[in-house]
């Protein structure tokens, strides 16, 4: 699981985007990351083998009234 | 006579122009007197252009004389966020990084409403991007809110709530991320309509959060909001995300009331707003009750597991969209916006893919399990009336996401799941305050939302209070 746990892993990240986040910085990073993170991976993990991104449109079309 | 018109609709005023009985410029006027007593309070704009707009009301009235009239919003005053691009002027969309960014062309939506006849007298507080539930704005000054200058006007869409509330125009588009048209809408009891996604175009917009972005009205009556969306609605040849969808005639819509319509009654997630605000909803339930309507309790599917994938769509995309300024130009952001925007940045590529992946099969069993048993759904658009300014002063801490949730808790959801969401003024609280009910719909059904706010409007008089 590579959901974030660590100010250490919220400046890696923002590095790899070319940021650089200080100290406090990255701690509310991962502070504001780590419930959401792990509520998101928690769900995914039941999400379809074949579902795709993309998709939203057709969607819409096949929930209209 | 200037002073009654100010608080005239826009369908009422466009209609007393077009029957000779008003002039442009009389309602600009009006709107120019307000603007000069409260916007030193409210701080709702952040350009005013009266030589501008005195002109195109002249100009509007000079036509109307000759029998050319330019649509159904012909010298009607309107005034918008600052994020809405017009060639050639400034577009500060609420920050500091763009306080001098002239835009170079016209967004869709501004367009459409000229072409309508409508006035633009200037440009419209907001929050830092469009990226704040509450109505702070460290750069161009927060928005205070038109029923209690303590208290917020509700974000993004700040000057857009507080300036209508207190008539200083009679009608104004917001953009709405998260809830950012709803909110304030309830904190400041007006009408605001956040679309279907797709449903208006965004070209020329400034962007936060390309899957979530919606633009929509926010106005004093349900009429108003109907007869704006029939301007702004459709699809855009600029915009590839703007749906092809038919548009319907929202304005002749509004007369099918709610006889029989089935209102759904949530029975969990929603219910966990504050006693006053459920109180007033339970009064609202009571008034379409007695308009004919049915209302049922249905299920809520899993929402906690819809707002745990929005931050996952909108922090990597508004991350995306500011990273060069988060590189460059940091310290040019307020606290509360950069510590956002960073956190952003921490998502992973799967995370958000997986986001993406679930919203279609998260809107059909939200569809199916509500939808299948009412027409519409009805729920608070806020957990709570508006808090203070000072208190919802949120500038940093490791808690800082956090705190900021709850304000759009019950909105942000149908931006992820794509609905439309209309806010309608439900009443005040004891201590004065405006509450709003949200009225959702299945993909694209505006219409019924319009029509089932008019009819509650057609009711009661909440929408005709007036901030003293």
């Amino acid at each position: 699981m590579t959901a974030m746990r660590s100010a250490d892993d919220a400046r890696l990240f923002a590095a790899k985007a070319g940021v650089t986040l200080d100290d406090e910085a990255a701690r509310n990073a991962a502070s504001a990351t780590a419930v959401p993170l792990a509520e998101a991976d928690k769900h995914s993990r039941a999400l379809a083998f074949e579902a795709e991104p993309g998709q939203f449109a057709a969607y819409q079309q096949r929930c209209k009234r | 006579m200037s002073g009654d018109l100010a608080l005239l609709s826009a369908a009422e005023l466009a209609r007393r122009i077009r029957g000779g009985t008003a002039t442009s410029r009389e309602a600009v006027e009006a709107c120019l007197a307000r603007i000069e007593r409260l916007d030193g309070t409210l701080n709702a704009f952040i350009a005013l252009d009266e030589e501008h707009a005195r002109r195109s009301a002249d100009l509007a009235d000079a036509e109307a004389k000759r029998g050319r009239w330019h649509g159904p919003l012909h010298g009607v005053p309107l005034a918008h966020k600052d994020m809405y691009y017009r060639e050639g002027r400034i577009a500060t969309c609420g920050s500091k990084i763009r306080n001098e960014w002239v835009a170079p062309a016209t967004a869709t939506v501004l367009s459409r409403l000229d072409a309508a006849g409508a006035l633009d007298l200037g440009t419209l507080n907001m929050a830092e991007f469009a990226l704040g539930p509450t109505g702070h704005n460290w750069h161009h000054g927060h928005a205070r809110n038109a029923w209690n200058p303590e208290h917020i006007t509700g974000g993004s869409s700040s000057g857009s709530a507080t300036g209508l509330a207190a008539r200083m125009f009679y009608g104004t588009l917001g953009s709405d991320t998260g809830g950012s048209i709803r909110l304030p809408a309830h904190f400041c009891g007006v009408v605001g309509l956040k679309p279907s996604w797709g449903r208006v175009s965004r070209a020329n917009a400034m962007p936060l959060s390309w899957t979530l972005d919606c633009v929509g009205p926010l106005t004093r009556t349900v009429e108003d909001n109907a007869l704006i969306m029939s301007m702004i609605a459709g699809p855009d040849p600029l915009d590839p995300t703007a749906a092809e969808e038919p548009v319907p005639d929202y304005v002749a819509g509004l007369a099918r009331g709610v006889q029989n319509l089935r209102i759904g009654v949530p029975t969990r997630f929603f219910t966990e707003a504050e006693a006053e605000t459920l109180r007033l909803l339970a009064a609202a339930r009571e008034v379409f009750a007695r308009l004919g309507a049915v209302l049922i309790e249905v299920p809520i599917p899993d929402m906690e597991k819809v707002g745990a994938y929005f931050p996952m769509v909108m922090g990597p995309e508004s991350a995306t969209i500011h990273r060069e300024w988060l590189r460059t130009r940091p310290g040019d952001y307020s606290a509360q916006v950069r510590a956002r925007l960073e956190a952003g940045l921490t998502v992973p590529a799967t995370f958000y893919l997986d986001a993406l992946r679930a919203r279609g099969p998260l809107l059909a069993e939200f569809t199916e399990t509500v939808f299948s048993r009412c027409d519409i759904l009805m729920v608070p658009a806020g957990m709570f009336p508006a808090p203070t300014v000072a208190e919802s002063e949120i500038t940093g801490g490791p808690d800082l996401v956090a705190k900021l949730t709850n304000f759009p808790r019950f909105t942000r959801v149908f931006n992820y799941l794509g609905l439309p969401g209309l806010t309608v003024p439900a009443g005040f609280t004891g201590s004065g305050l405006p509450v709003g009910m949200q009225l959702v719909g299945r993909p694209f059904d505006e219409a019924t939302l319009l029509a089932a706010g008019h009819a509650y409007q057609q009711a009661t008089e909440w929408h005709r209070k007036v901030p003293s």
